[in-house]
């Protein structure tokens, strides 16, 4: 078993025995090319040394019986004994196990081979190459249990759950950059990160207590390495990206056609009044449907865009420091044609300096600068809802300014009715971030290799600027604004860190012991001030201060909060024999935002590695095998310290009016309304159970991690209605169970040149609202969460069928499913809804859950390959058994004309025996079929979201070693990528992935895909 | 055990590193942002009004919704909701097809019950004020103050009993079942308050109030006797509204065009006005209900005035039947104040723009308009100065008429009073068929007086049985939202205010 764990080989030359000798060698990929930049370390020293372009290596002063460790990312680390030689060649092999990196866990690091819980680490080099503007998107796909929903708005960071969603209110995880707790890290360059660690179930992530039931992401930015010589390395891309999947919607043509279908008195004028405008003709009797207008708004709302990122790094370190500086700059134009894009500029520092033996001492910064020109998604929304029956602009318009658009108001549309283009260019907002993270640690050695003491100040001061301005324009009575308004905003967080973590570990004989204990205090501070004003000149960014705006309507407003938190832990781990393995944590947090201000969250996790039994020695089907079981606990207290409004409203809007007689203005006297409605709030709870194995076999060459997990939320957060009121009163009352396996399979082979892997990898996820307190079902306004069905469910009619005549509905009738009155408003082509819980009559009580935007089966394949100088990747991602709801289709209920997307057209019912699952063109426009409420709608509006996307192709090809003159240029690579080349799904929508949590598809930016060069130098 | 020393030793850097921040003073920090609630003082007496304006707030912020403004009105045979779309509105108005999941119909359910619950604490924080009282008159205040509370409260459940008839009554805001009670309980708990009101208010005309505007004996009289007036006890009708006109406090406003419009506001025509101001300023806050207006308004221009163009939603026309009808009878000062029609221009020199659809309403409810010349120099809308008539001493004059010719007695001189504003010629011996055509030219497009008129006097059926309606639709569903909430609206309603009371 053991020769397998370090399945490498070794070539030793015999030297003669000195006391200091000179060692030199080469250092080469097992049965190929040289390998640059293996460190080479003499143990129990701070010296060492890494290998040059051509894999050699000069070591001087090592005593004849001293050990060299040999250690280079993604190899099996090596120790070799010098024996007194003086030339040691060594060959690494790949690890496929990994089974002795280093893995970051909260307040300290662990190897892969100790660690008792599932956790999966992602180098910053699987990032690099992906166009994504927030290093998470680059995730998706990769790390099963991880579910990455991206957004197409420019700068925009995606939304990330880790096995399902345990909260009503937050379900971001936890993201600790170098320690510091963030709620996001949009602020991070792809290439400032050295490695991402992924907590994903309680017993990790339980160190990190009150603030980790989401699920934790360790995030260590990037570091030097000793004994390394200035490493410089360009790393950018550029390239384009592409709207797709492109939804088709009705032409002029078609969309007359269903108007005059449905109801010809109400519409046609509509369609004259373009013809009149527009020109055209149309005869409906001899099917002649021909417009002068026939804009396709999504066309004009789109086009190709650029997208770029520059990223340059120096790292390097000496025997007593390491450093690593870099920049990088990332630009985005939004695919919206509109003034929409994203430049960030990153700046990063990290010093790491042994000051003595026992002291050491660093430092390490981020700064992030980046500006967001903001889209309004509005635009998009009023794209799927305006006909094309009038043209973007329209000249004869006499009123428009400052561009001659067309008004829907000369069609006779009224308030409903938007020129989509002018609502996407009457916009100007932007957002100016500047973010510095910094941090200062001291780590003392109390005992060399038993007892540190480290001690590390994190501060943390980000400042959002906003403006808004908007300038005066007029397209329709609907669609203008008269005085221009000017909108600032400034946001900054403050939040500072000091943790305190004493570690010790021993080992006698076959045991090993390890033992944390931290300190850890924390304020988070957060103030927000905006300030307002009215017809502020306009021409001239120059211009666009408050104080230049009419003094009479400027107002001001901010507020803010400050939390902080102190907490103490402790990790005790203890290893017998690399067989059994056991940790415990706990974490006692205190927090200044509750009334309830102290928790407590213990983990548990053990171990049993089979494959290093006795009794497996002569076995052949497993190299390694590892049994892993954990339990922990986890709090959130990303909900609200209190819910409900102050028990008394006062001001304008409490106040009545008095005196307002004849010409005088009257005035408010001072009034209250007292309606009591108050919650205290506490954090939300997580208990989770995880059961793994890590297994591998054939030579190593093929792995598999797979785990089971038990998560039941307790005390979530959940907002009934309070009756006859629109207000809901949140209360701890919700219990959420997520259950399912995150299963990762990998192939790792090489054949002669040809290195390949193949990855498969999926998880599962069960995800039920296990009780209400006492309640059957909390309905909200978009969704509704009943016990024993998933969080956050559709909810609604069951479409049976079509009516497909007169006879069926009056059939229905006469069986009493529906009432003379229901039947009034039917039509043979409306809907015939089911009789769900089989009473006979059609009535509320058959409502449904029809689906939640939950997947419960999602899933990745990697693959590629490298040979020679060429390399290819693929990957893939796919989601299963989520639904979404059209909304987009549904607003319908407000105004009946709305334009119809082609599938409504091309589906739909236009008698008898046509189509029993669309509805007629008339239908379209009636409140029986198009409910306003979206929880009495239909299953109609209601659509899966499943989908299987080409997450990502690269094909690289590197040039080694090329010779300019004297120098030579260790390597350059260029490679060409397709993120999201291809997305396969079946709803009538730009993407399956929405921002809105509950699946509401409206006013979404579309994703696109995104094309690129890219060129690495390594100087 | 040299290391367990060595834990010690470092433990003790720790706790000396973090011994200045003891425990729980760290975490104790105040709030930020938030002045933490103080109790009301209740012995303060001179605040006592406090809550009493915010009951009046609520008409403002919950009855004025726009939605319930438009479905008020368009049930009629007179009014209809103004766009031939196919709409829930549309088959509401032009069908009597009632969709019990539309938003609007919950919105009425809601909108109202919240001005209950405003009325019933505000009850209570009253009664803790009186605990504080000593003198006599300050009780006397106290009852005067809790009797403008019980005028909105019961004007609530009016409103209520007027779309669903059968409905909750929530007398605490606290009460565990939210069972419904049958039209005439919510009467009866209605005629209690309103009855208590008469007996401890002031009897002064509103405008004649120290918080002029204010609800007196003389609003919740007329209010009680709309009620009687449904339940055909005409000899109370006659009684609450005889002590309004004998009064002598309350006059028809002369002019019945600028009855409507800024100068009208307060006058001594009005028993009940929903006020808002723009604090006569050009600019910055208000205090109004711009969707309410905006629902039921045209777009029109004027070259003359300083704002050039308003543009309202164009909902809730007037068939053109309805116009004809009003022509015929030779309507002249309320045929130009009540109909806004496109393509005219009104006395104040205000083009009403033609509605560009051909299928929609082209002549909108004049009583809500306001001429642009009225508007503040500086405001970009009507909504945000006028008040909000709701009911008028026409409305009583007309009541008593009524009352009269049912008892056998000739109602003539108040009904006479109408029609000379009106520049109609009077007419002698009154039939309740002249009464009611006079209550659907006087009260058009108010409040649904013309479709109560149309159920309380037996007259649907034949006048709107052709589009739809049946006994069956003359209420509204419950809305399917609630029930979603409280089911046991599902049950048959409670018919005694005793056992309602228990609830």
């Amino acid at each position: 078993m053991k020769k397998l764990l370090c399945a490498s080989l070794l070539t030793l030359v015999g030297g003669t025995a000195l006391a200091d000798v000179t060692v030199s060698g080469t250092v080469a990929e097992k049965g190929g090319e040289p390998l640059v930049g293996v460190s080479v370390l003499l143990n129990g020293t701070s010296r060492g040394t890494t290998t040059d372009i051509d894999g050699n290596y000069t070591l001087t002063n090592v005593p004849d019986n001293a050990v060299l460790t040999f250690r280079y990312f993604g190899m099996t680390t090596q120790e070799i004994k010098v024996n007194g030689r003086s030339s040691l060649n060594v060959e690494m092999a790949d690890d496929a196990l990994k089974l002795d990196e280093v893995v970051v866990i909260g307040y300290g690091s662990a190897k892969a081979k100790d660690l008792t819980a599932p956790i999966t680490v992602v180098k910053g080099d699987e990032l690099i190459n992906i166009p994504t503007s927030s290093p998470m998107g680059a995730l998706t796909g990769k790390v099963p249990g991880v579910n990455v929903l991206n957004s197409g708005a420019p700068g925009e960071g995606p939304k990330v759950q880790i096995r399902g969603v345990g909260s009503f209110s937050a379900s971001n995880p936890l993201y600790v950059v170098d320690g510091m707790f963030y709620d996001n890290i949009n602020f991070l360059n792809n290439d400032d990160i050295q490695d991402m660690s992924i907590l994903k179930d309680a017993s990790a992530a339980a160190i990190y207590g009150v603030k980790a039931a989401n699920g934790v992401v360790i995030i260590t930015t990037k570091k030097g390495t000793k004994n390394q010589k200035a490493k410089v390395t360009y790393n950018g891309y550029v390239g384009f990206q592409k709207a797709t999947n492109l939804l088709k919607m009705c032409n002029s043509s078609e969309y007359a056609q269903m108007l005059m279908e449905a109801n010809p008195t109400a519409y046609q004028n509509f369609l004259d009044a373009s013809i009149a405008n527009y020109g055209g003709r149309m005869d409906a009797a001899a099917g002649i449907y021909e417009f002068g207008a026939d804009t396709n708004w999504y066309d004009e709302l789109l086009r190709t865009a650029v997208m770029t990122n520059h990223s340059l790094n120096i790292s390097g370190g000496s025997e007593k420091a390491t450093y690593s500086v870099g920049l990088s700059y990332l630009y985005q134009n939004g695919i919206m044609k509109a003034d929409n894009d994203y430049n960030r500029l990153n700046f990063r520092a990290q010093l790491d300096y042994e000051a003595t033996s026992w002291l050491k001492v660093g430092f390490n910064g981020v700064f992030s600068k980046s500006t967001q020109q903001m889209a309004r998604n509005s635009a998009w929304q009023q794209a799927f809802n305006m006909p094309g029956i009038m043209p973007v602009y329209d000249e004869n318009n006499p009123m428009t300014f400052p561009e001659k658009f067309a008004s829907p108001e000369t069609l006779g549309f009224t308030s409903n009715f938007y020129n989509p283009v002018a609502r996407a260019k009457y916009n100007n907002s932007r957002n100016d971030n500047y973010q510095a993270m910094t941090n200062f640690f001291a780590n003392i050695t109390f005992i060399p290799g038993k007892l540190d003491f480290k001690t590390s100040y994190g501060y943390d001061f980000s400042s959002i600027r906003g403006v808004t301005m908007d300038e005066p324009y007029y397209v329709s009575e609907y669609q203008q604004l008269k005085q221009s308004t000017l909108t600032k905003q400034s946001t900054d967080y403050n939040k500072y860190v000091w943790d305190n973590v004493l570690t010790y570990r021993d080992s006698w004989g076959k045991h090993t012991f390890g033992a944390m204990v931290g300190y850890s205090m924390r304020q988070d501070k957060y103030s927000w001030l905006q300030g307002k004003a009215n017809d502020v000149p306009v021409g001239n960014p120059a211009y666009w201060y408050i104080a230049q705006g009419d003094q009479s309507t400027t107002q001001a407003t901010d507020n803010g909060y400050r939390y902080r938190s102190q907490s103490a832990f402790t990790r005790l781990n203890y290893e017998f024999d690399n067989r059994y393995l056991l940790m415990f944590t706990f974490r006692a947090d205190g927090t200044s935002k509750y009334q309830e201000k102290w928790g407590y969250f213990p983990s548990v996790g053990g171990a049993w590695v089979l494959s290093n039994e006795s009794f497996m020695k002569n076995q052949r089907w497993a190299d390694y095998l590892k049994l892993r079981a954990s339990w922990g606990m986890l709090g959130n207290d990303n909900v609200a310290a209190s819910a409900g409004y102050a028990s008394i409203n006062v001001g304008n809007g409490a106040s009545g009016v008095f005196g307002s007689y004849g010409n005088g203005a009257g005035l408010p006297v001072n009034g209250y309304q007292n309606t009591t409605y108050f919650s205290w709030l506490k954090w939300e709870k997580v208990a989770e159970t995880n059961v793994g194995l890590s297994y591998s076999t054939l030579g190593s060459r093929l792995t598999a991690d797979i785990d089971w997990f038990y998560r039941l939320t307790s005390n979530a957060v959940i907002s009934p209605l309070i009756p006859f009121t629109t207000t809901s009163l949140a209360g701890n009352y919700g219990k959420i169970l997520n259950s399912g396996f995150d299963v990762s399979l990998n192939w790792n082979d090489r054949v002669g040149d040809f290195n390949y892997y193949v990855g498969f990898n999926f998880s599962t996820l069960y995800n039920r609202v296990r009780s209400l307190d006492g309640r059957d079902y909390v309905l909200g306004g978009k969704t509704i969460n009943k016990v024993g069905e998933r969080m956050n469910s559709f909810f609604g009619y069951e479409v049976a069928g079509i009516y497909q005549n007169q006879a069926q509905i009056d059939a229905d009738v006469q069986s009493g499913f529906i009432t003379q009155a229901q039947a009034d408003g039917i039509e043979p082509g409306y809907f015939r809804y089911a009789d769900t819980n089989g009473d006979g009559v059609f009535d509320s009580t058959d409502r449904t859950t029809l689906g939640s935007y939950l997947p419960s089966f999602t899933y990745g394949i990697n693959l590629g390959f490298s040979v020679k100088n060429f390399d290819f990747a693929l990957s893939t991602y796919g989601q299963h058994g989520a639904k979404m709801f059209n909304r987009k289709r549904q607003l319908r209920y407000a105004q009946t004309n709305y334009n119809f997307d082609h599938d409504q057209y091309a589906n739909r019912w236009t008698g008898e025996g046509s189509t029993n699952t669309n509805p007629s063109a008339k239908a379209l426009t009636q409140g029986w079929n198009v409910a306003s409420s979206a929880t009495a709608s239909n299953s109609y509006f209601v659509e899966s979201a499943d989908f299987f996307r080409i997450q990502n192709i690269t094909l690289g090809y590197s040039f080694k070693k090329i010779k300019m003159g004297s120098y030579t240029l260790p390597g350059i690579r260029v490679s060409l990528t397709a993120d999201r080349p291809l997305s396969i799904f079946s709803a009538n929508a730009f993407t399956p992935e929405l921002s809105d949590p509950e699946g509401w598809d409206t006013e979404v930016y579309p994703l696109s895909s995104t094309y690129t060069l890219g060129l690495q130098i390594d100087f | 055990m040299k290391f367990i020393k060595n834990i010690f030793a470092a433990s003790a850097v720790i706790l000396s590193a973090t011994a200045f921040t003891a425990c729980d003073d760290y975490l104790d920090i105040a709030t930020e942002n938030k002045v933490p609630e103080e109790d009301v003082d209740f012995t303060d007496i001179s605040n006592m009004y406090m809550p009493v304006s915010g009951a009046y707030a609520s008409i403002r912020t919950n009855h004025m919704h726009w939605a319930i403004g438009m479905e008020f009105v368009i049930r009629d045979d007179d009014v209809w909701n103004g766009n031939d779309d196919g709409g829930d509105f549309y088959n509401m108005s032009e069908h009597y097809i009632y969709n019990a999941g539309n938003w609007a119909l919950d919105e009425i359910w809601k909108q109202f019950y919240g001005m209950v619950k405003i009325c019933n604490s505000a009850l209570v924080s009253l009664d803790e004020y009186a605990k504080n009282i000593t003198s006599e008159s300050d009780m006397a205040t106290y009852r005067a103050y809790c009797g403008e509370v019980r005028i909105i409260r019961a004007l609530a459940y009016y409103r209520l009993t007027q779309f669903f008839g059968d409905c909750t009554l929530y007398h605490n805001n606290t009460q565990g079942s939210l069972r419904r009670s049958t039209r005439d309980v919510i009467y009866q708990y209605m005629l209690e308050d309103l009855d208590y009101a008469i007996k401890n208010c002031e009897r002064k005309r509103p405008n004649q109030m120290a918080h002029q505007g204010a609800f007196t004996v003389y609003t919740a009289e007329a209010l009680a006797a709309k009620v009687y007036l449904n339940l055909g006890q005409y000899d109370k009708v006659k009684e609450m509204t005889d002590d309004i006109i004998n009064s002598g406090l309350f006059t028809l406003y002369n002019d019945y065009y600028q009855l409507w419009k800024i100068p009208g506001r307060l006058c001594d025509e009005s028993l009940m006005e929903c006020q808002c101001t723009d604090f006569g300023e050009g600019t910055g806050d208000y205090i109004g209900i711009d969707q309410y207006f905006n629902c039921m308004m045209p777009s029109m221009s004027n070259e003359n005035t300083e704002l050039k163009t308003y543009g309202g939603w164009q909902n809730v026309g007037y068939y053109d039947e309805f116009v004809e009808w009003a022509r015929n009878r030779g309507e002249t000062v309320r045929f130009t104040t009540t109909f806004l029609q496109g393509g005219t221009t009104t006395p104040s020199g205000d083009y009403i723009n033609v509605n560009a659809n051909a299928n929609n309403t082209n002549c909108w409810n004049g009583k809500w308009y306001v001429p642009l010349e009225q508007i503040t120099p500086g405001r970009t809308g009507f909504q945000n100065r006028n008040n909000v008539r709701v009911i008028r001493y026409a409305e009583v004059l007309l009541m008593n008429a009524e009352a009269k010719v049912r008892l056998g007695q000739n109602g003539d001189a108040p009904f006479n009073e109408i029609r000379r504003r009106a520049a109609m010629p009077e007419l002698s011996g009154v039939t309740i068929d002249q009464i009611l055509d006079e209550r659907r030219m006087e009260l058009a497009c108010e409040w649904g007086e013309r479709y109560n008129d149309l159920i309380r006097c037996g007259l649907a059926e034949r006048l709107i049985g052709s589009r739809g309606w049946t006994p069956a639709k003359t209420y509204l569903p419950v809305p399917s939202a609630q029930i979603d909430i409280a089911s046991e609206l599902k049950e048959e309603p409670i018919s005694s205010l005793e056992e309602a009371l228990s609830l």
